[in-house]
């Protein structure tokens, strides 16, 4: 591997000031797949938009076969075979998979009329090229997230491509997409095309990567063969600092202590049958499972939003009915959503609006008014708290980065004071140091005797914060484990294996 | 093949136009003649060439209700215009006039969505009002019967025709031809032509289409320029079909019209309609009118059913999802295992 | 009557601008010594219309101009430039103002133009009502109309009976199924078919929603269900026009009949291709002449009586009633009928 295809020499970009860039520079080699990461802000979106030549840089080259550029533009790049596929996918839904592999190179051409017999031809040929079959006459509305990723591969290739720049392509999908999505990958490489790989999930960039390049604060702070990397010194480089995931720091709950929820036999028509458990003070119980195992069901049906239809829930050794999520309120149960932007948050209220509206009945005075005072204190310790960054409560929710967003989410819902807490996949999307402090937040919350339901279905984070695992398939508990006695691998396989016997 | 087109919206519109059909003949059998075909074919011509133009609309994610207030000012003008110079030719010159006149509307409609980034609806609502406001002030208030001599008779220009003992001539007017040339011709723009491809892809997904480079602007001042030429026309062959020419031509009837674009398969939200599945919803809205002399049902039934209709395809996605989710759900959880 | 009132909405615009140039009527006050019986030459009548520049009132202006040729009492015609009622009344208490001897007020909104009758009639001064058949009582001297919807109705019917050969079927056409003049005369219609001619045969009553391309439609398809029509009856003035060219593209003018409410301008080529056989209407200018009529006669001490004759056309033998909220109304038998033959008579 001596061809170099694209050197990005001593660049730098800044924006109002701030440095998103600094001197950073790059190379790439032909087939070669690089992993980019870095946390949020540290500057690999700017990187990327600098290669395709939606930014220009304040200083630097860019040499891409051997072409040296200053100032890059979009059409440039494309022609210098830079692909970048966004997580949309840039694809239109209601067009069928062929023509929306074709589109591209029809605009460029200039032809006015449509070959349809030219265009199936073109598009089974891309398809061939990364060895995969989808019918090419479905629309791509019908796709699952999987197949429109590899369409937009496949549309890479054909606008022949010589580098596939792909930003955080395994968000959306499925332990077994996500291989096969690598097999792709490896299956680019051997074409000789180069694939960037833009993530933060680190378990995935070891697997990939024959070299990893780490951004902190704009400035490359490591680039290595991605061989003897392991995952512990990328979080080193990423955060700056060891990140402390020492198990033992995982508080025990008080196995004496009366349990806080149990839930006997319960169930819901279609999604998930006879679940049992206990959660006792100050425990951290992980509930995982595939996507559609029911596990994020289950967690609604304890909230109230769907609530069960059989089985029976007891908070405090006293029976209850959660029928709404009202009654789940009452019984001092919360809720933090999944997604953290489309259920939590009104994005474009104030942060210190967006915490107390869970509690906005004990903020008001007599005449119903919300008395302000009352308000910013409870906003402000919550926002100190959690460490939420921001200049002022008063700010627009949307002003924050995900992270802070999701610790947002969080303090929302801790305003109400709640003993048991189910969270929802709480880190997807977050980068690593937010995940570690959302990690110690939860433990903390433990410690304090809340009882948390960890819905997730990340391994790494569950063997971190939980005590026990409960692992869900086809809306049945398949078995609880205590932390002690089970290892990732095992995890891992145990819910993989499960997808195999679903297909 | 055979699946893809049974679940295809053109078939749903077949298959309720045939259901329609069958229900209306059994009560009443005389529905089933040739002078129906016609009748029915007559009175589908004009609202057929406004829903082709109204399509591309529709495709391309936007709706518009002033392409009437187009008819009626292009046929109402031309017509005004020519009486005054004491024109007494042909059709021709009427066409032609107006043709330039619904262009002009046309894109000027569009000229002020792409210049200044407006919803589609919103401006149409306005020119709605300011075209029918501009006819009344400008050019004149009163319905005119006068046609030219060259015209007179055009009316009754049959393809074919068929004598019937009882119901006396039934005849096919030769202005179908039209709706075929043109239905054909817009046809092959949105599927054999990049710019047609544009207009799918923008109704699809805008953003997207604009970063792959088509020119969104550029396109929808031709979807713009075509709905106010293929208005005009319709405008023009309705008022010598019906021998009078009116300033509120169609005033209350842009509902119909996209009415039956959405009855024929394209969505609301942009993206998916075709020529064929517009000519049918067309047809379907006529036989729904047609239902209420032919088997005695009320005005009110009728409307009521043009409701249902409507109601049941604009939900045909979330039925269509529901059938999906109850089928994974079944996958998922096997009752016992 | 509520096409009329369509009709005016239309013209609303185009006299906007006719109504700045439009000529003001020149009145001399009469003199303020007025003895109690004056002079016909002395006497001032005005009409206040809805909107003055519509062809409508137009040909009712002929009218009273008629009037004040046959009768040397000066009269004219005022009112807005496009139809308001509050225009309207500023228009009356104008006249009130300048002591004209009678008002003849065709009113927009009815009820709106009441009060200033009321204070014109406080004044002295006689006011007839057209078109005002719902005034309430004592708001007006009397109200005339060209004819009760009944009789209409029933003169359509045996127009249309005559032409059939009294046998047959026939259907009908109303504007809309709440319109209440067109379904007094379809009803009429119908009851007087029932008791005078028992061979003929109603079939059913169309709604054209006031579109003639409906009814065009619909006459096609009840050719279709009832093959064997012989008569049509509309209502709308758009009916006749659909109707008739249905049945003229199905080759059937000279079998079935086609009588409706229409009016020349519109219905003329179909009525020479015999496709419509008469259309029926009332002459504005006639009812002017008769509101005229009487309001002199009232002046001149005479007593109205059913029966009498004003010697106008349709108004030979009046008839007298009560409207629904009890003014006093006075019928003629106004109707005009139009044919191929008499269509150019009546150019409005």
């Amino acid at each position: 591997m001596t061809n170099e295809i694209l050197r990005v020499e001593n660049v730098s970009k800044a924006f109002a000031g701030v440095k998103a860039l600094d001197q950073v520079s790059l190379t790439l080699q032909e087939g070669e797949i690089l992993c980019l990461v870095g946390e949020n802000g540290s500057g690999k979106s700017t990187m990327i938009k600098i290669i395709s030549g939606v930014y220009h840089p304040d200083q630097g080259d860019i040499i891409i076969n051997g072409h040296s550029y200053k100032q890059l533009t979009p059409i440039e790049s494309m022609r210098e075979g830079v692909q970048v596929i966004y997580q949309d996918f840039s694809l239109f839904p209601n067009l069928s998979v062929a023509e929306n592999l074709v589109i591209n190179e029809q605009l460029s051409s200039g032809r006015r009329l449509v070959n349809w017999k030219e265009t199936y031809k073109t598009a089974e040929r891309g398809l061939e090229e990364i060895h995969v079959s989808i019918p090419l006459d479905a629309m791509v509305s019908e796709l699952s997230t999987a197949d429109r990723q590899l369409i937009a591969v496949t549309k890479a290739i054909l606008a022949e491509a010589r580098i596939i720049i792909m930003d955080e392509p395994t968000t959306a999908l499925t332990q077994k997409e996500i291989q096969s999505l690598f097999e792709v990958i490896n299956n680019l490489k051997a074409k000789g095309i180069s694939t960037i790989f833009v993530s933060h999930k680190l378990n995935e960039v070891t697997e990939i990567a024959d070299r990893t390049v780490i951004f902190r604060n704009g400035r490359k702070v490591m680039d290595q063969d991605a061989k003897n990397l392991d995952i512990k010194t990328m979080e080193f480089y990423m955060t700056g600092h060891e990140l402390d995931l020492d198990n033992s720091q995982l508080a025990q709950p008080d196995q004496q202590a009366a349990p806080l929820l149990e839930v006997e036999k319960l169930g819901l028509r279609g999604k998930f049958k006879d679940v049992s458990f206990q959660l006792r003070p100050g425990e951290v119980l992980g509930i995982t499972g595939l996507l559609g195992s029911g596990r994020t069901e289950l967690a609604l049906a304890l909230f109230g939003e769907t609530p069960a239809d059989s089985g029976t829930i007891r908070v405090e050794g006293r029976e209850v009915t959660i029928r709404s999520i009202q009654d789940a309120m009452r019984n001092r149960i919360g809720y933090v959503p999944e997604d953290r932007i489309l259920e939590g948050l009104f994005l474009q209220q104030t942060i210190s609006d967006n915490i107390i509206v869970r509690i906005i009945d004990q903020m008001v005075n007599k005449i119903h008014l919300i008395r302000a005072g009352a308000s910013k204190k409870v906003s402000d310790e919550w926002i100190g708290r959690l460490e939420v960054k921001t200049p002022s409560g008063e700010l627009p929710a949307k002003s924050l980065s995900g992270g802070n967003q999701q610790r947002l989410v969080l303090a929302k819902w801790l305003a109400s004071d709640p003993r048991i807490l189910i969270l929802n996949s709480p880190t997807v999307g977050v980068d690593v140091g937010s995940k570690a402090s959302i990690h110690e937040l939860i433990r903390n919350l433990a410690s304090q005797g809340m009882g948390i339901l960890l819905i997730s279905d990340d391994i790494p984070e569950l063997m971190q914060t939980c005590n026990r695992l409960i692992l869900m398939r086809r809306g049945r508990t398949f078995g609880v484990f205590d932390r002690e006695d089970i290892t990732e691998e095992q995890l891992n396989q145990e819910m993989v294996a499960d997808r195999v016997f679903s297909i | 093949m055979l699946k893809k087109i049974v679940k295809s919206s053109e078939f749903v519109t077949f298959t309720i136009i045939v259901l329609l059909s069958l229900i209306i003949g059994i009560i009443n059998p005389a529905f089933f003649s040739l002078a129906t075909v016609f009748d029915v074919l007559r009175a589908s011509i004009v609202v057929s060439i406004m829903a082709f133009g109204l399509l591309l609309v529709i495709i391309a994610g936007g709706i518009d209700i002033s392409f009437v207030a187009f008819a009626a000012l292009a046929s109402y003008g031309t017509h005004m215009f020519l009486l005054s110079r004491g024109y007494n030719g042909g059709i021709f010159l009427y066409y032609a006039i107006a043709c330039v006149i619904g262009l002009g509307a046309g894109l000027l409609s569009g000229l002020i969505v792409t210049r200044f980034n407006l919803p589609i609806f919103d401006v149409s609502l306005a020119m709605m009002t300011m075209w029918y406001g501009f006819i009344r002030f400008f050019i004149g208030s009163t319905k005119n019967f006068k046609l030219p001599e060259g015209a007179v008779g055009y009316y009754s220009r049959f393809l074919v025709t068929v004598r019937d003992p009882f119901v006396g001539e039934a005849g096919l007017h030769f202005s179908i031809l039209y709706v075929l040339i043109i239905g054909v011709l817009i046809h092959c723009l949105l599927k054999y032509t990049t710019l047609g491809r544009g207009i799918f892809a923008m109704g699809g997904n805008r953003e997207v289409a604009i970063r792959s480079g088509f020119n969104i602007k550029g396109t929808l001042l031709v979807v713009f320029g075509i709905l106010g030429v293929l208005s005009a026309f319709a405008g023009v062959t309705h008022s010598f079909l019906s021998r009078h020419f009116e300033p509120t031509l169609f005033m209350t009837q842009n509902l119909d019209v996209i009415a039956a674009v959405i009855l024929g398969g394209a969505s609301v939200t942009g993206g998916k309609g075709s020529v064929l599945g517009t000519f049918m919803g067309v047809i379907l809205i006529q036989l729904i009118n047609r239902a209420m002399v032919l088997t005695g049902i009320t005005v009110e039934w009728q409307q009521l059913m043009i409701g249902l209709v409507l109601a049941f395809f604009i939900s045909i996605p979330a039925i269509r999802d529901l059938i999906n989710k109850r089928a994974s759900r079944a996958v998922e959880v096997p009752e016992e295992i | 009557m509520k096409k009329l009132s369509l009709l005016v909405l239309c013209v609303m615009l185009l006299v906007t601008v006719l109504g700045a140039c439009a000529p003001a009527a020149e009145v001399t006050a009469p003199e303020e010594t007025a003895a109690p019986v004056k002079e016909a030459k002395d006497l001032v009548f005005a009409s206040v219309v809805k909107s003055i520049g519509d062809t409508w009132f137009i040909r009712y202006e002929t009218g009273i101009k008629q009037f004040e040729k046959d009768y040397g009492i000066k009269s004219f015609m005022e009112g807005p430039s496009q139809p308001d009622s509050a225009a309207q009344v500023a228009v009356i208490e104008d006249l009130i103002a300048q002591g004209v001897d009678v008002i003849i007020n065709v009113p927009y909104g009815v009820p709106e133009n009441e009060p200033a009758q009321k204070k014109a009639l406080d004044a002295g001064i006689i006011v007839m009502g057209h078109e005002a058949e719902t005034a309430k009582e004592g708001t007006l001297t009397y109200d005339v109309e060209a004819f009760d919807n009944c009789s209409y109705g029933e003169e359509m019917m045996r127009e249309l009976a005559t032409r059939m050969g009294e046998e047959g079927k026939y259907i009908q056409f109303v504007g809309s199924l709440t319109n209440a003049s067109h379904n007094t005369w379809t009803e009429c219609a119908k009851a007087y078919q029932e008791a005078n001619y028992p061979n003929m045969q109603f079939v059913a009553k169309y709604e054209s929603k006031e579109n003639q391309e409906n009814a065009y439609n619909i006459m096609k398809d009840a050719l279709k269900a009832t093959p064997d029509i012989k008569g049509v009856q509309g209502s709308d003035s758009g009916d006749i026009l659909g109707a008739g060219r249905a049945v003229e593209e199905a080759g059937l003018a000279d079998s079935i009949s086609v009588v409706g409410t229409g009016i020349a301008s519109d219905a003329g080529e179909l009525l020479k291709s015999g496709a419509v056989d008469l259309a029926m209407a009332w002459d504005p200018g006639m009812a002017g002449y008769a509101c005229s009529v009487i309001a002199y006669k009232l002046l001149q001490g005479e007593k109205i009586v059913e029966g009498m004759d004003l010697k106008v056309p349709g108004f030979e033998s009046i008839k007298i009633g009560k409207g629904p909220n009890g003014v006093t109304v006075i019928y003629g038998s106004a109707w005009i009928k139009i044919t191929v033959e008499t269509m150019d008579q009546y150019p409005f």
